[in-house]
């Protein structure tokens, strides 16, 4: 597939689109497409496009010089013409059906190239649950980066950042390699929508959809990564990084927070996305790192917070061994309960807050990430005992009411 | 000015009179002959059941589909419905299609007793299957409560031990639960995907149900105006034509549900 | 033309001998008026009802897409600015610093809804707002609105009258119809009025048996939409019996006028239709109620399954929307333009090929849900589908060639009509060609696409027919300036509102979203701006129509100088429609060969006769 990709005349992306139907195309489009695909799915809209407007432009214009040379007027007898004509009817029937097959076949074969992946591809896994994005990396790891909308110098995205109610994560890709997905939904339907890639799936709770994209980076990109200081990140080589970010969209409504379910996959060259990776590798990582990890990989940032604000969600700052007035009654947040909130949230009920808790399953969260959680929360809280001490004697009980 | 309104009886005031409604039935206005009047009322019905036809026909794709991807749960699904009771309700069904046809014949030829004494054997025809449905099949299975002479009983009630009330009904533990979907409870089944059999099986069998009950009241509708009236005659059996149109189509349904459910073990 | 006198109506005492009165004429009293009302058979009075129903759901429909337009002038974001203190003057910290307080911009519903000034309110709490005004908005305008606008009232209304008959074949089942319609608009309105329904109108799985658990708003909206399927499931029944059995004598299958053509196809769509999704929405409910799991995929359910079921019924129910609009446009672009229509045949049986060929295209709709070759058939399956209809745009722009337009009310809403379904059926084509699909799909470019197509298409012809009839239908006419003022503004707010919005999805703004990125900001607010024109634009009819039943002129009987039987009956028609039963003569569209009944010289030339000919 990527051979009949790459002999295609379209490859030099960064000049934008090229030939007779790029007249137009930035009425329609921001972004050039990432790959010869994309460029592809350009051409045959502009193409559509501009069979359309000939079309109609023909229709209208007959339309308005019968309106003005027909007008009635009185005492002015119309001249009247035949009301069948077999040939021209034939002919306006027949002509008709080669637009549609050319576009129908194009369509098709433009098609087969955004289904199939080559075998070559990255395989990685994309979750999707209310109202989040995860991706896995092949070696298992996460990304926990976020950031707000427009807080980052992102290339396609204003100033004043919107939504930005909550970060989206962002999923670093290595540049000019072919990526494939497998997507499952945790809950709901959702779709997976790059507009730039023209590409969108849709996301199902019992089955698995695919996606693959290859995403140019190479000659493409004039902005590099800077780290949250606003300085140039420096790899070990001493190179800067180029990158270029794609939004991620949900296509299918799921409900409340449909239009804040947004993410960013950033593309950066292959050593850094696998310097990234393996940072991000819980193996051989001490139980407090791997639970800050998993903390923003699997979306809990989302909701908790660990400075004591407040969130969606209890904040987990001084979470930990604290007594929670819940729907079941005051509960000590013990292990236990930490456990119990992340397989079965309905379980019990904090005061206060809605019912809206994704459940995990232990595939997600397995052993070793729940420790880590468990870990990172005895960091956050201060009635996490002393190693070696005995339990604080009292913890703040909250009044009943 | 007389305008014919067709809210009225349009059998005309003097109902009570020697003379039989069939023979004072009058189009309705808009009409220029009773004939056409009869001829757009059978066609307005079969359109009317072919609607009903597409209606079953989701239920039985969605049927097939399920059952294409498991069909473990239903063959032991199935495995717990009695072929005596489902061939006992098709041959109800059938008796009483043939109880319907003749009374529509027996209202052409204007016998009018005979007409009633089979249009309310059709009714209880109806009433029998209902019966059973109810009695033997859904009750036992959803809740494990038998009455004391179902046949069934003793082949269960030799497995545990039954616990009776009043005499009539008995208990045997660990048979119901048969609930469709979520409310699915029977602790024996042998597939995860059961209780999705047994959404199919209500929701097919409780539909086609609710359409026997339609249909007796139909039934009942036509047997009063043919006490009352003597609507339905030679000249005139529109209504009652159309009922047994509507019953053949409820035997008919059954006719397909009944191999479908019964005899896929 | 000739006719015969009805020896049955003799018989039966009706319309003869003595003049009847309108249907108009009040029966009585006030209450014995509504009461006639309420228990009429009339297929007229029942239009009227329809009409009037059918326009209020439509003010409410149209208020939920204001709201929503309303909602998306503003991108939401969150902003932090310095708080004040209660006597509103910016704080200080200890510090020295200035205290900063995060706010919630652009949460336009939240703000008029929330009880505390609207400051800070969370941003679910807006999205919660607008998810349920689009899912109002959208099944009101689908189920209650665009279906059974033009069926269930012009349709009732003129096809008996077209026919030349005295009713309908049902009056009773006609009637039953619309207390149908009412009763499921009501569970439909009261389930707002119990919170609101936040699935979308389209009720994806397994969304909607999950959200509001233990509400049962989405039970009843969902009933609603299942009631309104058997209204419709009834009066296409009635149709195509009506159409069978009482053709006035002399009326062959292609004399009869195009409208009814495709108000017969229309009707065979619903007939055949509206029954799987009557049964999917029973299993919906069933499915919410007592978790039978058959689209939940937690219990081995299928979510595709529902959208199978669910586009098999509404994709074909996509032609129950247009195939009357083209039939209005049949009638009107002949009678304005005073010609025959170009290839009545091609136009009837373009009609009967949309409606078989829309029950083969609804996996167009889930070209995204997985990737699969089947797609490539619907895809082909879909571009047949462009060509009758194709075929028949062309035929209404050959009528106009050499005719006499004349540019009423009525044929500047055809020529709009012309205009935007055009380009709503060739935006059409990059949707239905897989590989660009695969990036409008759910994107506004669709929400554009299918505006122009049930709104441009069916709602403009909606008003264009009630333009045309209505002085037939109540024996007033209006006042042409302002209805042609009214036409343009609701043409140009149309345009704003919507087609801005293909820009929005090829840049990638997709559908149902309450907050967007920055980028779309301009677009959207132009978006808006265009629906506030749109409403203008309804207004000034609305007022155009009451002035007219007020202080408007009396209607000739023929205003347009149609050769429809329709025109024959007096305006307002008398309560059997004709005082003789109609014989045909001619065909509809003979304008040629015919001097139109009623025909006055003083209400409008004609152009092939001289002014003092009749």
């Amino acid at each position: 597939m990527l051979k009949t990709l790459t002999n295609n005349s379209i490859s030099t992306l960064a000049e934008g689109p090229q030939g007779w139907w790029a007249v137009g195309w930035r009425w329609f489009f921001q972004n050039f497409g990432v790959n010869e695909n994309a460029a592809l799915t350009d051409k045959l809209y502009m193409e559509i496009f501009w069979i359309s407007v000939g079309w109609f432009v023909f229709l209208m214009a007959i339309m308005l010089f019968c309106v003005v040379k027909y007008r009635r007027r009185p005492g002015v007898p119309a001249p009247y013409s035949p009301s069948h004509n077999t040939r021209l009817e034939l002919v306006w029937t027949i002509v008709p059906c080669f637009f549609l097959f050319y576009i129908f076949l194009q369509g098709f074969h433009v098609y087969v190239d955004k289904l199939v992946a080559p075998g070559d591809a990255l395989q990685m896994t994309l979750t999707a649950k209310k109202w989040d994005w995860t991706i896995t990396y092949p070696n298992g790891a996460s990304s926990p980066e976020r950031t707000l909308i427009g807080a980052d110098s992102m290339q396609f995205g204003g100033e004043n950042g919107s939504p930005g109610a909550r970060p989206v994560p962002i999923f670093y890709m290595p540049g000019d390699v072919p990526v494939h997905i497998n997507m499952i939904s945790q809950d709901v339907m959702h779709s997976f929508w790059v507009p730039d890639f023209r590409v969108k799936f849709d996301v199902f709770p019992n089955r698995y959809t695919t996606y693959w994209f290859e995403a140019k980076l190479a000659d493409q990109s004039s902005s590099f990564l800077k780290d949250s200081n606003g300085k140039e990140v420096i790899t070990a080589q001493g190179k800067k990084v180029p990158f270029i970010d794609h939004f991620i969209f949900c296509a299918e409504y799921c409900g409340d927070q449909h239009s804040e379910m947004l993410g960013i996959i950033r593309i950066v060259p292959m050593d850094y996305y696998l310097a990234k990776t393996e940072e991000w590798n819980i193996e051989g990582k001490s139980p407090e790192e791997i639970g800050k990890l998993v903390f923003s990989a699997q979306g809990c940032s989302a909701c908790h917070t660990v400075d004591g604000s407040k969130g969606a969600a209890p904040t987990w700052k001084d979470l930990y061994m604290s007594h929670q007035p819940t729907n079941q009654g005051s509960v000590l947040a013990d292990d236990n309960y930490i456990r119990e909130s992340i397989y079965t949230p309905a379980a019990k009920l904090v005061d206060g807050y809605p019912s809206n808790m994704p459940v995990y399953t232990t595939a997600q969260i397995d052993d070793k990430r729940l420790h880590g959680l468990i870990a990172y929360m005895k960091s956050l809280s201060k009635f996490t005992p002393a190693a070696g001490a005995p339990a604080p004697a009292e913890t703040p009980a909250p009044e009943k009411k | 000015m007389t305008t014919l309104d067709t809210r009225s009886n349009p059998l005309g005031a003097d109902v009570h009179g020697q003379s039989p409604g069939w023979k004072k039935y009058l189009p309705g206005h808009h009409w220029r002959t009773a004939d056409e009047e009869f001829d757009a009322c059978t066609l307005g019905f079969w359109l009317f059941l072919a609607t009903e036809v597409l209606l079953f026909a989701g239920l039985f794709v969605g049927y097939t589909i399920l059952r294409y991807k498991f069909p473990q749960a239903f063959t032991n699904g199935s495995s717990y419905l009695d072929w005596r009771w489902g061939t006992l309700n098709t041959v109800v069904l059938l008796l009483s299609s043939y109880t319907m046809a003749a009374s529509i014949r027996a209202f052409q030829l204007d016998r009018q007793k005979q007409g009633k004494i089979l249009l309310s054997a059709t009714f209880i025809f109806g009433l029998v299957f209902l019966l059973i449905k109810f009695t033997f099949e859904y009750t036992p299975k959803l809740s494990g409560w038998f009455i004391a002479f179902d046949p069934a009983l003793p082949h269960y009630a030799a497995l545990v031990d039954g616990e009776a009330l009043w005499g009539l009904f008995k208990h045997v533990e660990g048979y119901g639960g048969k609930a469709p979907g979520q409310f699915f409870s029977y602790a024996f089944s042998e597939d995860p995907w059961e209780p999705l059999w047994w959404s199919i099986y209500y929701c097919a069998t409780g539909i086609h149900a609710l359409h026997v009950i339609i249909g007796m009241t139909l039934i009942a509708w036509c047997f009063r105006r043919a006490v009352l009236y003597k609507a339905y005659g030679p000249s005139h059996y529109t209504m009652v034509e159309n009922t047994g149109l509507y019953w053949h189509l409820v035997d008919l349904i059954w006719i397909f549900l009944f191999p479908l459910l019964y005899l896929i073990h | 033309m000739t006719t015969l006198d009805n020896s049955r109506a003799h018989e039966l005492g009706g319309g003869h001998g003595h003049h009847e009165g309108s249907y108009l004429t009040p029966k009585g009293g006030f209450w014995t008026t509504v009461w006639d009302w309420a228990t009429t058979v009339d297929h007229k009075k029942i239009g009227v009802m329809y009409m009037v129903a059918v326009l209020f759901m439509f003010f409410l429909g149209g208020l939920a897409a204001l709201a929503v337009r309303t909602e998306l002038l503003d991108p939401v974001r969150t902003v932090t600015v310095q708080a004040t203190d209660a006597a509103g003057k910016p704080m200080v910290g200890a510090d020295g610093k200035p205290v900063m307080k995060t706010v919630i911009e652009g949460q336009t519903l939240a703000r008029w809804f929330s009880k505390g000034g609207g400051e800070a309110t969370s941003i679910d709490y807006g999205n919660q707002l607008y998810n349920r005004a689009f899912t109002l908005h959208g099944a009101i305008m689908v189920f209650m609105v665009i279906i059974p606008s033009i069926p269930a009232s012009l349709g009732n209304f003129f096809i008996p009258l077209m026919l030349g008959a005295k009713d309908v074949a049902f009056p009773r089942l006609n009637l039953l119809s619309w207390y149908v319609y009412v009763t499921g608009s009501i569970f439909a309105v009261a389930s707002i009025l119990i919170g609101g329904v936040d699935t979308g109108w389209t009720f994806y799985t397994p969304y909607s048996t999950t959200t509001d658990a233990e509400h049962a708003n989405v039970v009843l909206m969902v009933l609603g939409a299942f009631i309104l399927g058997f209204s419709s499931i009834l009066t296409g029944l009635n149709f195509i019996v009506t159409v069978h059995k009482l053709r006035a004598p002399g009326m062959g299958w292609f004399d009869m006028p195009l409208f009814i053509w495709a108000m017969y196809s229309t009707s065979i769509i619903q007939v055949l239709a509206t029954p799987v999704i009557g049964i999917t929405l029973l299993l919906l409910v069933f499915e919410r109620m007592f978790k039978i799991g058959i689209f939940d995929p937690s219990l081995g359910g299928d979510p595709v399954l529902y959208q199978h079921f669910f586009w098999f019924y509404s994709h074909p129910v996509v032609y129950v929307m247009i195939l009357p609009a083209f039939g209005v446009i049949s009638e009107i672009i002949p009678v304005h333009s005073h010609k025959k229509i170009f290839g009545y045949r091609a136009i009837a049986f373009a009609s009967l090929g949309v409606a078989l060929v829309s029950f083969l295209v609804w996996g167009h709709h889930m070209f995204a849900s997985s990737g699969e070759l089947g797609a490539t058939v619907f895809s082909a399956l879909t571009f047949l589908v462009a060509i009758p209809t194709a075929v028949k745009v062309f035929n209404w722009i050959a009528t106009l060639y050499k005719g006499s337009i004349a540019l009423t009310t009525p044929m500047l809403y055809a020529l709009m009509f012309l205009f935007l379904f055009s380009i709503g059926g060739l935006t059409g084509l990059p949707l239905g060609a897989l590989a660009t699909d695969l990036h409008l799909h759910d994107s506004y470019f669709v929400v554009a696409h299918f505006h122009y197509v049930m709104m441009g298409g069916t709602i403009i012809t909606f008003v264009a027919g009630l333009h045309h009839w209505w002085p037939k239908m109540f024996g007033k006419m209006y006042n042409q300036f302002w209805a042609n003022v009214g036409a343009w503004l609701v043409f140009i707010g149309f345009n704003l509102t919507f087609f801005t919005q293909f820009f929005l999805g090829t840049q990638g703004m997709p559908r149902r979203y309450a907050s967007y990125v920055q980028e779309y900001h301009t677009l959207h607010v132009w978006s808006t701006v265009g629906s506030y024109i749109l409403l203008v634009g309804f207004l000034v009819h609305l007022f155009v129509f009451i002035h007219s039943l007020v202080a408007g002129r009396k209607a000739p009987a023929n205003p347009w100088g149609g050769l429809t039987l329709e025109w024959e009956a007096e305006s307002p028609p008398i309560e059997h429609n004709f005082a003789h039963e109609p014989i045909v003569t001619h065909g509809p569209y003979d304008f040629e060969t015919t001097v139109p009944p009623h025909w006055n010289p003083k209400d409008y030339p004609l152009p092939h006769l001289p002014a003092n000919a009749h």
